[in-house]
Order: structure tokens, then sequence, then C-alpha cells
């Protein structure tokens, strides 16, 4: 009788430790705040970039600092479609996790490319990236309203 | 002329001196996500540093004795040893933040990634603590961080509709996007960074260290009551700044590179380079300060030997507490946990401290036996009370609300 007692908070323990290791596979409600919350970071992550890269653009920014500003943005994305990838959509939910993802996507690349062009400092590539994320911040802020109109 | 200066250079340095990692951090993602709308919540945690940083200075010029030395004799070691556990767990995860600060305000500058920087910061603080004079690091780095002024420089730049702003703090109100738990819950953070416990504990064991005597009140008054509301300025400056750039924008502030950029829109490069040295300046006093409350507040505690102005020989445990408190910060950040996270933990678990940590002053300062005709007031004791309620709703709803919003998403 002691012995159960004793074991069966393990079993409770380990078996939420194991819960915890499975995708999760949240309901429709639950997975739309998932995507608002992942397209919120992914904009936030985008338009520091944006901003950064502008404020190289005008010289008004030292080259350390926008090295580290980008390659934060990047980690952040990165922890951000991490746990957005790791989630299983509801079935009903599959157009809304297909483009959030893709737009996470475009947002990482776009991200990269700036990261690499800053430590290279390749001002040349600069107004092209700056391009490429202004349109991904529009329908980054766009997909947002629309989420969250839903 | 000398005491002018003196007391100039005090509220200076008590200006630079106020904002660390926590207000930094916590006033730039408020500022981004609510504008000004929390604004009162910065008001109310500056009053409240005062009326417990005003009262254990005095307790410090009065009984020439620092505040665990009286909390343990006055409430017993029981009471006392709950009061040192909750508050050197804060302060510990504080220094944590600090170094971890230093680390990311290096990486700015450098480009070179924190990793390499928290040993060479955590042996550079510690040597600081063990070799440099009291009244060098509080004045070298209080006036280092007076760099963030840039922060207040920057706002008005930006030229915001200042009766706009001001209708925004004076309403109790959030923006339309936000949850009220979300709210309530930075709200708490907010006073959590602004009322950390150790700038109490450093206050009066520093002037302890110094020698205080009741020829010092006016002084340590003219510090607090000056020097903190303008400090409280600085983090309305970072908050309103990042309200103009960041808010709009809908950036979500993470990381520490983002608090600087609205500086940087403003007034470019030069300003930010101030920023940085800012930034420094403002972490590594503070890591000094925390680095040494856990001296201070352990050894008073105990008994032991402590201070600055005692040699390593003399009080050997002090230093060791200082020494074993850098090497712990460097390990723990160079698990690669995020020093932003800790600060986030940091002052929320500060809410959750403060009672422990204000009501044994309280009590202490009401003592006739250790504060003579110094013994608090009708007014504050009335202040005193207010926050005592205050801080234990902040304490009680602190842990509740992170759960809820999972740290304020």
């Amino acid at each position: 009788m002691r012995r159960d007692l004793t074991r069966s908070p393990l079993i409770v323990v380990a078996a939420l430790l194991l819960a915890g290791c499975v995708p999760q596979s949240p309901d429709q409600d639950t997975f739309r705040d998932r995507s608002e919350l992942a397209i919120e970071q992914t904009v936030s992550a985008v338009e520091s970039t944006l901003l950064v890269l502008r404020l190289l653009m005008r010289e008004d920014m030292l080259t350390n600092y926008a090295e580290i500003a980008v390659h934060d943005a990047q980690d952040s994305l990165s922890a951000a479609s991490g746990g957005y990838d790791a989630l299983n959509p509801p079935r009903q939910l599959d157009q809304l996790y297909s483009s959030t993802s893709t737009l996470m996507s475009d947002a990482s690349s776009a991200v990269t490319d700036t990261r690499i062009a800053v430590s290279r400092d390749s001002a040349g590539d600069f107004a092209k990236l700056e391009k490429q994320l202004s349109k991904l911040a529009k329908d980054l802020h766009r997909k947002l309203e629309e989420v969250r109109a839903r | 002329m000398k005491k002018i200066f003196a007391l100039t250079l005090g509220v200076l340095t008590a200006i630079g001196g106020f904002v660390d990692i926590g207000d930094l951090v916590t006033s730039a993602q408020v500022g981004a996500r609510f504008g000004l709308s929390l604004a009162w919540v910065t008001v109310v945690g500056i009053l409240g540093i005062m009326v417990f940083a005003e009262m254990s200075g005095r307790v410090a010029a009065a009984s020439g004795r620092s505040t665990f030395d009286l909390v343990r004799e006055r409430l017993g070691p029981r009471l006392g040893l709950a009061n040192l556990t909750a508050s050197m767990g804060v302060t510990g995860l504080t220094f944590i933040a600090e170094i971890g600060g230093i680390a990311l305000a290096l990486e700015l500058a450098t480009s070179v990634q924190r990793f390499l920087w928290i040993p060479i910061v955590a042996a550079l603080v510690w040597l600081v603590l063990w070799r440099v004079k009291f009244s060098i690091i509080e004045n070298a780095f209080g006036l280092l961080g007076l760099g963030l002024i840039a922060f207040a420089v920057a706002f008005w730049q930006m030229g915001p509709d200042w009766g706009h702003l001001a209708e925004q703090a004076a309403t109790f109100a959030k923006p339309g996007d936000e949850d009220w738990s979300t709210y309530a819950y930075y709200g708490v953070a907010l006073f959590g960074a602004a009322m950390t416990p150790y700038e109490v504990f450093f206050f009066s064991s520093g002037g302890v260290e110094e020698g205080w005597s009741e020829r010092d009140i006016p002084v340590m008054r003219a510090n607090v009551f000056i020097g903190f509301p303008l400090g409280g300025l600085l983090s309305l400056g970072i908050a309103g700044a990042a309200a103009l750039t960041l808010g709009p924008l809908g950036v979500d502030v993470s990381s520490l590179s983002q608090v600087g950029l609205p500086v940087a829109t403003e007034l470019g490069k030069i300003g930010l380079a101030v920023a940085l040295v800012g930034f420094f300046g403002a972490t590594f006093g503070a890591a000094c300060e925390t680095g040494l409350s856990v001296g201070y507040s352990i050894s008073q505690y105990f008994g032991w030997q402590w201070g600055k102005y005692v040699t390593p020989t003399q009080a050997s445990r002090f230093h060791a507490m200082m020494l074993l408190s850098a090497v712990l910060a460097a390990v723990v950040l160079l698990t690669t946990i995020d020093p932003i996270m800790v600060t986030e933990f940091s002052v929320v678990f500060s809410a959750v401290a403060l009672p422990l940590t204000y009501l044994p002053i309280l009590i202490v300062a009401n003592d006739e036996d250790y504060m003579g005709k110094h013994t608090n007031g009708v007014l504050a004791n009335f202040f005193g009370s207010v926050y005592m309620v205050i801080v234990v709703v902040a304490s009680v709803a602190a842990l509740p609300l992170m759960v809820w919003t999972k740290m304020g998403q």
C-alpha cells in the first residue's frame, strides 16, 4: 500500500513530462490565438529589422549595433516559427496554418538576407532588402488584422 | 561650495543610478505595448521607493546600523531569515540579470557575442567590488548611467502630442487590443522594477559604510527626494520614446537592441553611442549595487564582519559571498539562458518579495529604541502603511498574473 502511494505521484509526473514532449493539437480557438501570437512575433522581428535597415541607409546607425539587432530579430523569429511549426493544426484551419507558415518562412529568409548584407556591409543590397521587408511587413499587418477580426 | 558639489554629485548619481536592466527592459516593453497608459504605475513605484529608501537611510543615519542587522535583532532570527531568503532570492536574480545586461551592452557596442563577455564581465564586476573605492563605484557608474538621458532627449525631439500623452497617462485605460490581465501583469512588473529591494539595502548599508550620522539626513533626503524622481523621469523617457517609435510598428520588445532603436531614430549614431554608455553605466552600477547587497545582507544577518572599507582578510566571508555570486551569475548566464528573460522573472519576483522586504523596515523605523527622535512621524507612517497595502496586493497578484498571461503574452 505504501509503495503504491509513493509511486503514484511519480507516475503523474512522468505522464505530465511525456505529455509535454508530444506535439500539441490545440482546438480551433486556441490555434487561432497561437497563430495571432506567431504573427505578432513575426511583425515585431520584421519591423525591427526594417527600422535598423532604414537607419543604416540614413547613416544613423552603428554597424556593430545593427548586426546584433538583426541577429536578435532572427533569433526571435526562429523561436516563434519553431513553436508554431510544432503545432498540429485543426483540419478546418489548414489554410490559416499554411498562410501563416509561409509568411513566417518568407520573413525568416528576408531577415537572414538582411543579417548577411549588414555583416558584409553590402550597402548596395539595402534598398532591395528594404523594399522586400516593407512589403512583407504590410502583408503581415494585413494578416494580423484578418486573424484578429475572426 | 564643497557641500553643494557633494549634494549635486549625490543627486546626479542618484539619477544615473536609478535605472537598471529591469527598468530599461520593462519600461520599453510597456511603452511599446501600452503607450503611457501605465505611466501612473511608474509614478506610484517611484513614490514607494522614495518612502522606503528615506526610511532605511534614516535608520542607518540614526542608529548607525544596517537594515538586516536590526531586522534580525528586532524581529528575531526566523522572521529575519524569511526576510533574508526572499530578498536574497530576488537580489541574486537581479544580479544575474545585471551581469547579463552589461554583457548585452558590450555585445551591442562591439558585436562580439555576449557569451564571450559574460566571464569577463563577472570577473570585472568582482574585481571592481574588491578593489575600487565605494565612492568611485557610486559616482563613476552613476554618472555614466546619465547617458540614458539620451532617451528623454529623443522623446522630447519626437515632438509628441503632449496633451494626448497626458490624457493617456491620466486615464485608467488600456489599448483596445490588450487584455486587462496583461495590463495588470505589466503594471505589477513595472512596480516591481521600480521598487527593487536591493536599492534600499544598498542605500542603507552604503550609508553605514560612509559613516552617516544625523547630520547627513538632509543630504540623504535630497538624494532621495530629488535624485529618485528625476531618475524616474528617465524610465518615463524610455517608455515614451518606445511608445512613439516602436508601438505604432507593432514591435514587442524582447531584446536590449530594440530598446535603443528610438534613440537612433531621433538622435542618430551619436545619440545611440551615448545611450550605449548609459546602458553600460546603469547595468554596471546596478551589478555592483546588487553584488554588494548580496554580501551586505548575508553578512549582516549572520553577524559576520562586512564592508568595503574592511580588508578582505578581515571580512573574508563578505568578500567570498560576492565572489561566489559573480561565479554563480556567470555560470547561470553561460547556460545560454536569455538575460532578458531573467530580467522579466526578476522584476516579477521582486514584486512577490516586496512585503517581506519592506515590512521589517517599517517596523524598525517605528522603534524609538533604535531611532530616537528620528522615529517615523505621522506622514512617514501614513505613506508606509498605504504602500504596505499596495505591495501586498502586488505581491499576491504577481505569480497568478504571470501564469495566467504566460508572462504577458
